[in-house]
């Protein structure tokens, strides 16, 4: 047996985008053990909602994390629209599905350029950020903001997408799904990507479900496990399956995401042409009372919303369980037995969001 | 008590006796736990654990009410996951949760303000209970009274 030393990993380290600190048990060059440390960004969101007024608080919780704050404004104004019984329209509830796919696509494209500046391939990181910029530019030509779009309401959506809009969303899809294609395939055929992600960082489809994995994570490893699936907004009416591997290594999960890159446009496609017109919003009087626990998928997998209210503007409780949160404890066993030099690669293969694990 | 408003959101209330035993069962029955969480209400914590079902999508919830000082057992041993759902509880609250697999010690968030997320009523209550504790060990009356 060698030498057992820990070594520190992060908070600052090249690749990570956030801080998130590793405590690395290493013998010889092996993981013996991973612990993680968070905490460096810690804002006290879940507390700060307790003490504004509800409807403030979507302002709020919109800024939870810069990747994605769609879904968080969402998923929060859903839990009270069904704790209040509030009947939001069809044609908003097909506006923030297109939204929640588009927020997806950047949010996956982020991933992938980070991913491939991790590999040191520069050229491919600023390819996916360059066609990630064009999403970018539909979310401002369709909301006002690049990345905290700000749209979500009680009761529906504060903006409309127009003929014109959805003709300019659909002709730049194309080119999008044109230019992952070309991107998508230099990463997954290149020989260096295969033999430094294939069968490395394993978590088998056991260990997914007993650590509580979620998101492309978990189902990269064959769970099929999709909050979408459960119908909320205008998901229930939509054709689309969870895109699952049964590998369960760190390529798989590189698949897993660049395959979803291509059902959120088909997704975004489905609801242009089922998306009826009508009101984009209904007013909403009177305060939420009782709890509910409700579940979205994020762009990282399940994030669980909890409000517990008692008739009056102030929540008793907001909680929201992200999804890195939940793949903490799958991080720390893929990262068993992994070679040292791999750590930093492997622990982007899980697309971990400090900002939103942290509140 | 508020409300549970929604059928789909199973909440099942039991006694700190019956925790481990239902947690038990919920892993054996292949439930996933997917978080746990506490909060506040009328002098006690509410505790939710939530479980969900991988191919259903079920998803239900185990509610225990415990007072301010009560000791609850951790889950860690049956949900290794569920360490940082605890750490979270006991840093935040003050949830007094025993055995944690991975103990933070009360620093999982780095932060000064001891149990943030207690409001002042719950922590104005633990310190009167703390009072109370120390003057019948010491038999000192701690309004001014004599010994």
């Amino acid at each position: 047996m060698g030498k057992r030393s820990v070594v520190p990993f992060g908070p600052q380290h090249p690749v990570l985008p956030e801080p998130v600190h590793l405590d690395l048990v290493i013998e010889d060059e092996k993981v013996i053990e991973a612990i993680p440390n968070i905490g460096f960004i810690h804002r006290g969101l879940e507390g700060l909602t307790e003490k504004r007024d509800f409807k403030q608080m979507t302002y709020v919780i919109e800024r939870t994390c810069g990747i994605c704050s769609f879904g968080h404004g969402m998923g929060y104004v859903e839990t009270l629209e069904k704790m209040m019984n509030v009947e939001v329209p069809s044609r908003a509830k097909y506006l923030r599905t297109i939204w929640a796919e588009m927020a997806r696509i950047h949010s996956h494209l982020l991933w992938l350029g980070l991913m491939a500046d991790a590999f040191g391939f520069e050229s491919l990181f600023y390819q996916a950020w360059r066609v990630r910029e064009r999403v970018l530019d539909l979310q401002e030509m369709t909301t006002g903001g690049r990345i905290i779009f700000s749209v979500n309401q009680l009761g529906g959506v504060l903006r409309d997408i127009d003929s014109e809009q959805e003709k300019v969303i659909l002709d730049t899809l194309k080119d999008v799904q044109k230019d992952i294609k070309t991107i998508a395939d230099s990463f997954l055929m290149d020989y260096s990507v295969e033999s430094r992600l294939k069968g490395v960082g394993i978590l088998t489809k056991e260990q997914a479900h007993d650590l509580g994995c979620c998101g492309p994570f978990a189902r990269a490893s064959g769970l099929n496990y999709d909050m979408r699936k459960l119908g909320y907004e205008a998901y229930g009416e939509l054709d689309f399956e969870p895109i699952i591997s049964r590998e369960g290594d760190s390529f798989a999960r590189c698949e897993c995401r660049i395959n979803e890159l291509y059902q959120s446009i088909d997704l975004i496609r489905q609801a242009f042409s089922k998306m009826p017109s009508g009101d984009i919003a209904v007013s909403v009087k009177g305060n939420p009372t009782g709890e509910y626990f409700n579940r979205i998928e994020q762009p990282r997998g399940e994030a669980i919303y909890y409000i517990k209210a008692n008739g009056s503007k102030k929540l008793d409780r907001f909680r929201l369980r992200t999804p890195t949160f939940a793949n903490l404890a799958g991080l720390c066993e893929m990262l068993k037995n992994c070679e040292y030099s791999d750590v930093g690669v492997l622990a982007l293969t899980i697309d971990p969001c400090i900002s939103c694990t942290e509140r | 008590m508020a409300e549970v408003i929604c059928p789909e959101n199973k909440m099942l209330e039991i006694s700190l006796d019956q925790f481990l035993m239902e947690v038990m069962r919920k892993k054996q029955a292949g439930l996933r736990l997917d978080q746990a969480c506490a909060a506040y209400a009328d002098g006690k914590y509410e505790l939710s654990y939530s479980f969900s079902d991988d191919d259903a999508y079920q998803f239900e919830n185990l509610r225990v009410v415990v007072g301010l000082k009560e000791e609850v057992p951790s889950i860690s041993h049956i949900y290794p996951a569920a360490s940082f759902y605890e750490n979270e509880m006991r840093e935040l609250f003050g949830v007094q949760i025993e055995m944690i697999g991975i103990d933070y010690k009360d620093h999982l968030y780095r932060m000064e303000e001891v149990m943030p997320m207690l409001p002042t009523a719950g922590k104005k209550l633990l310190e009167e209970m703390e009072t109370e504790v120390k003057s019948e060990d010491t038999g000192v009356e701690v309004d001014g009274g004599e010994q």
